[in-house]
């Protein structure tokens, strides 16, 4: 609690005039201590709530269930604000957004967001640890006071990234802990499985496989049908895998992160196999793509399994036609800014590469979009563009239709050093595999000054695993090392939870271990950095949250010079014990003003119209 | 003027709600977080706080409770 409560009566003033303060607290969280001081006053006929703050609310702002429940209490807040709204020398890193975790040898594109209130120039370096990684000056726009742009940030080796982004200060800034921010990223060593199922040998499967085959994040395993019943397996850890063709297990299927079905019709796969493909979308959380073909798509049939439901195109039999005929292919703007599509890191170079690139050599109609899809690239046919790679989220993970089977132009037309079409499959396959879950996830955040450590298990079938038992070992850059027990869920099941006071700032790596009895089961690892610099951040008046309060329990925002106009107003307050003050009209000044007024204009009207 | 006469003997009031004097108290939530401490025009955000909380403000506020 970082706020001081008082209660002011006629009759008992209190001494306390807020001369003597505890020490001022690391977070702010104006919500909760509102509640807690109406809940103090519960046995008090509280007239109204006077809120004297600057508004900076740490704890991720007040949220409409907290307001309403403050609203509950009919005590209106006067709230007072304290400091400048604006601070035009001082610049604040608002905001970072990368993902907690990235597979090694991508480029992620930070989000950074900087809150200032004057333009100009100010340069934004990046360390990873102690070492500087990248920098670049970012003009600040005088129209807007945020700006917000991208910064690339190299993931190469497994383990983990300890990103430290910082603001260089302009002219006169003074509070200088409001321009860093500390994020870290967790880098996985472990290799995501792709498995790639094609009804027949064709270039594309061909290209595509060598393009992937030089990812050393990413496994490929393919199932090439060379005749009726007849699969030829490629990209396999032993004899056994894939040996029945494709897998009728949901372990076998789940155990893959992504799932590309080529130019291979519906009638290869049975009933259970069809509602196993759609589970791995919708349980599962993985992967599906679905690429064009002679039996392919709406040909292949695939418009009457369950599996349509998942895809981000209404798939039909009629008008899926699958063209031979060369098209030019277009990144929409949403694909430009997918991590699939940079062929490069420059925006520029990556429109001109993806412009350089030859025609592909086929397409294949999709048919009507669903609500929720994405279009990241199309194609040009007759002068019109139609979708070419399109996507969707559906339940846990994600579907995509690459309706083509001809990229391999990219590579066959193009000079052999040029790497377009290897990047763009490779990046695809990252996309494919990047957010699918694995089947024991750690995350690691902090709330409320605390670290929570959540863990999610799930077993081979995608069901929440409930039997287990989950430790954690926390180790930082001081201290011994400590363990802590992940208890289940009381709302979630499949995720156990625990929480630490961190002692001290720094850098804290977790490694969580699953258990059945003495039996480790599997095992994962996080970190996550703790600051206690919050109140560094948000220092300029949050009148609007402070307006906010005032509106939703009827009170007033005042300015600090308003002070002495704030009595007054609390007095005419209809929370606490009041009185009604009823005062007739009948003997108003206005009445008989009115009536005089009435009987001149009366007079002057009969004048005019000559009746006296 | 009828009309007038007539909203007269309606006999129209303006009903306004007091707090009933000393029976009720206020709570004053004084923010005493870290950013409260940051200075402006030579004077922290605090010590702003505190001047209108004075032993002289809180005695105007309490009469009219």
């Amino acid at each position: 609690m970082t706020f001081c409560l008082m209660f002011l009566q006629r009759k008992h003033r209190s001494v306390n005039n807020f001369t003597e303060l505890p020490n001022p607290g690391v977070s702010s969280n104006i919500g909760q201590s509102i509640i807690q001081a109406l809940r103090e006053a519960s046995n008090t006929s509280l007239g109204a709530l006077i809120l004297v703050s600057d508004g900076a609310d740490n704890s991720g702002n007040i949220d409409a269930a907290t307001l309403s429940e403050i609203a509950s209490y009919g005590v209106p807040i006067h709230a007072v604000g304290i400091g400048r709204e604006s601070i035009p020398e001082d610049l604040e890193l608002n905001n970072i957004q990368l993902p907690q975790s990235a597979l090694p040898g991508t480029t992620l594109a930070a989000g950074v967001s900087i809150l200032h209130d004057q333009g100009g120039l100010t340069r934004i370096k990046v360390y990873n640890g102690d070492e500087l990684i990248s920098t670049e000056e970012i003009e600040l726009s005088a129209d807007q006071n945020m700006t917000t742009t991208f910064i690339d940030v190299e993931v190469s080796d497994p383990g983990e990234l300890d990103l430290r982004f910082t603001l260089d200060p302009i002219n006169g800034e003074s509070n200088l802990a409001n321009n860093s921010r500390a994020q870290v990223v967790d880098v996985p060593d472990g290799n995501y499985r792709i498995l790639y199922i094609e009804g027949e040998p064709r270039w594309e499967y061909k290209f595509m496989q060598r393009a992937m085959d030089e990812d050393p994040s990413v496994q490929l395993s393919t199932l090439l049908r060379v005749t009726p019943n007849k699969f030829y397996r490629q990209g396999i850890d032993d004899p056994a895998q894939l040996e029945e063709g494709f897998p009728i297990e949901r372990a076998e299927l789940f155990s893959y992160d992504a799932l590309i079905i080529g130019s291979v019709e519906l009638a290869e796969f049975n009933e259970q196999q069809q509602q196993m493909i759609h589970d791995f979308v919708s349980d599962r959380g993985g992967s599906l793509m679905m690429l064009a073909g002679l039996n392919g798509l709406g040909l292949g049939g695939w418009s009457e399994s369950i599996v349509n439901e998942v895809l981000p195109a209404n798939l039909s039999l009629d008008n899926s036609a699958f063209v031979r005929q060369q098209a030019k292919v277009v990144p929409t703007p949403n694909g430009l800014a997918s991590p699939i599509l940079q062929l490069t890191d420059s925006p520029s170079e990556n429109l001109e590469l993806w412009d350089a690139l030859p025609n592909i050599a086929d397409y294949q109609n999709i048919g009507p979009l669903r609500p929720a899809t994405t279009t990241l690239l199309e194609i040009v046919v007759d002068g019109e563009l139609q979708p070419l790679l399109v996507t969707q989220p559906y339940g846990r993970g994600q579907s995509y239709i690459l309706a083509t089977g001809g990229t391999w132009r990219w590579q066959m037309s193009m000079p052999l050093e040029d790497m377009s079409h290897e990047t763009f499959w490779r990046q695809l396959a990252r996309g494919l595999v990047a957010n699918s879950p694995l089947p024991f996830e750690l995350s690691t955040t902090i709330e409320n000054e605390e670290i929570i450590v959540r863990a999610q298990v799930r077993d081979p079938n995608a069901e929440e695993n409930q039997g287990l038992a989950v430790s954690a070992v926390v180790s930082s850059d001081y201290g011994p090392a400590m363990t802590l027990e992940l208890l289940p869920s009381s709302n979630q099941p499949g995720v156990y939870e625990a929480s630490f006071n961190p002692v001290d700032t720094g850098l804290f790596s977790v490694e969580a271990i699953s258990r059945v009895g003495d039996t480790p089961i599997s095992s994962t690892r996080s970190a996550i950095r703790y600051e206690q610099n919050q109140e560094a951040f948000a220092i300029r008046q949050n009148r609007d949250l402070l307006e906010n309060l005032a509106a939703v329990t009827g009170g007033q925002y005042w300015q600090a010079e308003d002070w002495e106009e704030l009595p007054e107003a609390i007095s005419y307050s209809t929370a606490g014990i009041t009185e009604q003050d009823i005062r007739y009209l009948w003997d108003a000044p206005i009445i008989f003003i009115l009536l005089i007024l009435f009987k001149t204009a009366e007079w002057l009207l009969r004048r005019r119209w000559r009746t006296i | 003027m009828i009309g007038l006469v007539l909203f007269v003997l309606w006999q129209p009031a303006l009903v306004t709600e007091r707090l009933v004097g000393g029976e009720n108290a206020v709570a004053i939530l004084l923010d005493s977080s870290a950013s409260m401490a940051l200075a402006e025009n030579g004077e922290t955000r605090m010590s702003q706080a505190q001047a209108l909380l004075s032993e002289e403000g809180l005695a105007e506020l309490a009469r009219y409770l």
